[in-house]
């Protein structure tokens, strides 16, 4: 069953789960339900929320949202 | 003299016979996503097109390649907007035994295979060739004797080399791919202990540290297609890990430790991955493809709901194993897909009435046939639903999706579906009136298909008419 996240941060970058290209920030994208590891591209100069997260109970209007600030 | 020849060759084949040679290599090189027969190497993730279109073609003798055969000249008769033909769209074909004949062979070969497969292949005695080379050629008599590197199946790898694919490896492969912009032809055979579709590409090499670069087509077609019992496993040495210094990704540990309750599909996936890794299993056992899946359509489905694979993402998660995902959720710098078209070609046939019209006890043949067919049937009608279960949660999401589900329970004309039903599962020369029906077969129910009609007329952006349906569920059946 298809899930859906919202990763926030304040620049557009890449979106990776388990280290494959899946998105960019601030855009609702699907992923397999279940416990992912979400990171971003480029420089590693953020703070994430705890990972791995399990993505679950979505949908694409109510996606998880997590929010990743800058370091 | 003649004598002396015979000893003398028999006494190099006794000496040969000592080594045990794989028919796969190792790796011995860190596994890379830009080297070998992988989805990360050919074209098509690079395509420019918006459309995702891929074919899987069931096991079924020559009744599943003359029926995906078909499937392949309807596609060609198929104009698209920019005067090429659907035939040229297709990204992926997963095929499965008598399915992987036509799959490898449009690989191959391209369009020069529609002209003369008929005479290559499905109107050729495969199966009396088969007997023929295994019981009368004195010189294969010897080596099934004498060398324990050479078995039944590897008569069959020679026949179907001789036939059609010659000494083609999938270096070759590759290269045709890569210069003509051809399918990625995915071979799948089941991997017999681990119970687990076994996929003829280099994701699925890695994890055992060898490189099929150099094996033969004709190997991964004869194991896609090995019939148990009458045939013995395609054997493939596993080597160590260390060999190739093989990384496993990522989601490996994370799903395998957090989603047993969450998703178990993905703990089942990495399973299968630990079976590989096993230092305890040093060989492979694969067989016909049919065992796990025999309509090839679990590998595209996988790709369609997930981005785990037996390979670690590379170059910032933009080289991958197969992975529709980031296509269909147009992730930046990764072609973008708006349309998915799966066209199952499944060649499954139902005999009528063979047994129930006696009262005696059936003989253990036909017995072990409905014992492995039953559930082999019932599996690839779930993996049909399950293509349209996951399609239907995806209504307005952005991407539109057109299942095209091939198979003779469709056709009206029961004529018609008693010539095909009525072909065997063997690799016998198909008749004329079994080849005709077959083609027929194929373009009544291509044509047919709600979700193709469907299909085209969102391609070439007509209107749908009013009652059209809805091609996120399912075709009704006559």
């Amino acid at each position: 069953m298809d899930q859906w996240i919202l990763v926030t941060f304040p620049e557009v970058r890449d979106v990776l789960v388990d280290d494959t290209l899946c998105g960019t920030t601030n855009k609702v994208m699907m992923v397999q339900l279940g416990t992912h590891k979400i990171t971003l591209g480029g420089a590693q100069n953020y703070i994430s929320p705890p990972m791995p997260v399990t993505v679950y109970n979505t949908t694409k209007q109510k996606p998880m949202v997590l929010a990743f600030t800058l370091a | 003299m003649k004598k002396t020849i015979v000893v003398s060759a028999l006494a190099l084949l006794i000496v040969a016979g000592c080594a045990y040679v794989p028919i796969n290599p190792p790796l011995t090189h860190p596994s890379d996503l830009k080297t070998g027969y992988r989805w990360a190497t050919t074209t098509i993730p690079k395509r420019s097109s918006n459309t995702l279109v891929i074919l899987t073609f069931s096991g079924g003798g020559t009744r599943a390649a003359g029926l995906s055969y078909g499937v392949l000249k309807q596609l060609d008769a198929t104009p698209m907007p920019d005067q090429r033909k659907l035939l040229d769209y297709v990204d992926v074909i997963s095929s499965v035994s008598g399915g992987s004949f036509a799959s490898m062979d449009y690989g191959m070969r391209g369009r020069q295979m529609l002209g003369d497969f008929e005479s290559k292949f499905l109107q050729v005695p495969v199966q009396k060739m088969l007997i023929k080379e295994a019981f009368f050629n004195p010189k294969n008599l010897l080596k099934l004797l004498f060398d324990p590197n050479f078995h039944r199946i590897d008569v069959a790898t020679q026949v179907y080399a001789d036939v059609l694919f010659g000494t083609a490896t999938y270096d070759t492969l590759l290269q045709q791919q890569r210069a003509n912009d051809r399918p990625f032809i995915i071979a799948n055979a089941t991997e017999l202990e681990i119970g687990s579709r076994f996929e003829w590409t280099q994701d699925q090499f890695d994890p055992i540290c060898s490189d099929m670069s150099p094996i033969a087509v004709a190997h991964a077609v004869a194991a896609s297609s090995d019939f148990p019992v009458a045939l013995p496993p395609v054997i493939l040495k596993k080597y160590d890990a260390s060999t190739c210094k093989y990384q496993a990704p990522s989601w490996f540990p994370i799903a395998r430790e957090n989603d047993a309750y969450n998703n178990p599909l993905r703990p089942r996936y990495a399973t299968e991955l630990e079976a590989y890794l096993d230092p305890q299993r040093t060989f492979l056992h694969t067989l016909d493809g049919g065992i796990a899946d025999n309509i090839g359509l679990r590998g595209p489905l996988h790709a369609l709901v997930s981005t785990d694979a037996f390979v670690q993402p590379q170059d910032e998660g933009r080289l991958t194993g197969m992975t529709f995902m980031p296509m269909i959720s147009h992730a930046p710098g990764i072609r973008a897909i708006d349309r998915v078209l799966v066209i199952v070609v499944n060649a499954g046939a139902s005999g009528g009435v063979k047994i129930d019209n006696t009262s005696r006890e059936p003989k253990l043949p036909v017995v072990l046939g409905g014992v492995i067919g039953a559930p082999m049937d019932n599996y690839s009608f779930d993996s049909q639903q399950l293509l349209i279960q996951t399609f239907v949660p995806r209504i307005g999401t952005g991407v539109r999706y057109y299942p095209v589900l091939i198979s003779f329970p469709m056709l009206r004309d029961k004529n018609l579906r008693d010539i095909v039903n009525n072909v065997g599962t063997s690799f016998d020369a198909l008749t004329n009136e079994q080849l005709s029906g077959l083609k027929q077969a194929a373009d009544v129910l291509v044509h047919q298909d709600p979700c193709f009609q469907q299909f085209i007329r969102d391609v070439n952006a007509q209107p749908t008419p009013p009652g059209s349906p809805i091609c996120t569920s399912a075709p009704p059946l006559p």
